[in-house]
């Protein structure tokens, strides 16, 4: 039972940090990661939203490089 | 140069396909809970959801995998793979739908947390569901073109190969799940067919893929030359080189231009259009360049020349 608390909390504070993440990404880092995006509209920001939280510690590694 | 992403890239070909998936998913809720409220009077409608939303997603899910080698067997099949995301992207709101209403009716009335519950819950099934939802959920998240330039092509297409993992575990999360609740051999008969259905699909293509297609007498390749092969939609330049042969794309990775038109230059086939550079062993550009082309597998067999149906390597 420990375990499965242990990991759903994990999860839990993975993706709340994930949610800051992304609604960061989003707004401002999405453009420097790929210039595709520059001006893209809320629909696409929509739609790659939940891979922003699922994969933000790659995402942050690629903004930071640029 | 790159062009700004929109969320979907609608052209009418998009419309009528979701517009049969969307319409194909409700009727078959439909009907399902519809004859399922008959024969079992007793279920719940929540019960029933549940039941149809899993079936729907599973069976698309072999529809999904079904897609690839068909197209490989007969390229008619081809509308249906260029737009095989949106499909992938219901079957995972489907499951999705599944899960969350299993969570709820199964798990989120007692006194433990609904994923605690889940994730210690005696009967293994639900986990290996989970797991599968959670690959599935992966592939739906990076399935925009953004996804596919971020993690690179082999990266994305790595990560999406775990659709195989994702259905294995899919096929034990029904056989330990739904077969043991519902003993009727039909049921048993239906997952196994779809197995077999996938699994013979799969073969199929990969025996169909391989072999060689002859091209021509060896001599009639000049030396440093090529010849362009066509097969399907595909263009292959195949070079004869210092008494080898070699077969690579015939598009250039720069503009693609058309390499069997070039030759072979300090033994690097050379696009005649801007004079870039592949090994014709390896499609590699020599360092420091970073382009690559697919190269083919190539024999000569009584004096012809044979190219292999699939790529050895592929374009990066």
């Amino acid at each position: 039972m420990q375990w499965a608390e242990g990991l759903t909390t994990m999860l839990g504070v993975y993706g709340a940090a994930g949610a800051v993440f992304a609604a960061l990404f989003l707004w401002k880092g999405v453009a420097h990661v790929d210039a595709g995006a520059r001006g893209a509209g809320i629909g696409f920001r929509a739609v790659i939203a939940a891979g922003c939280v699922a994969l933000w510690p790659l995402l942050a590694a690629k903004w930071v490089r640029r | 140069m790159s062009v700004t992403y929109a969320a979907v890239q609608w052209n009418r070909q998009k419309k009528l396909y979701d517009s049969v998936i969307a319409g194909g998913v409700a009727l078959y809720l439909g009907r399902f809970v519809g004859v399922g409220a008959m024969v079992h009077p007793q279920a719940t409608a929540e019960t029933l959801l549940i039941r149809g939303l899993g079936t729907a997603a599973f069976l698309l899910l072999h529809v999904v995998l079904s897609i690839g080698p068909l197209t490989r067997l007969d390229r008619r099949f081809l509308p249906l793979l260029y737009n095989r995301r949106h499909l992938g992207v219901t079957m995972f709101t489907l499951a999705l739908g599944h899960g969350v209403f299993s969570l709820v009716q199964f798990h989120a009335l007692g006194d433990v947390p609904p994923l605690v519950s889940l994730l210690t819950a005696p009967a293994r099934f639900e986990q290996l569901g989970l797991a599968a939802l959670t690959i599935l959920f992966l592939m739906a998240a990076t399935s925009h073109d953004f996804w596919l330039k971020l993690l690179t092509p082999p990266g994305w297409k790595r990560l999406h190969m775990l659709v195989y993992l994702a259905y294995a575990l899919l096929v034990a999360h029904v056989s330990l799940g739904a077969l043991q609740s519902e003993r009727n051999p039909l049921f048993v008969g239906v997952v196994l067919t779809g197995a077999c259905v996938v699994l013979g699909l799969h073969v199929a293509a990969w025996g169909a893929g391989r072999g060689y297609v002859e091209v021509c007498e060896v001599e009639r390749i000049g030396e440093n030359r090529a010849v362009l092969l066509k097969l399907g939609d595909e263009k292959i330049a195949v070079f004869r080189h210092g008494g080898k042969v070699s077969a690579i794309s015939n598009v250039c990775a720069h503009q693609g231009g058309p390499l069997s038109e070039g030759k072979i230059v300090d033994g690097c086939v050379t696009c005649p259009w801007h004079g870039y550079q592949y090994l014709p062993e390896t499609g590699a550009s020599p360092p420091p360049f970073t382009e690559k082309v697919a190269v083919y597998e190539t024999k000569v067999e009584g004096g012809k020349v044979l190219v292999s149906r699939c790529a050895k390597t592929s374009s990066i």
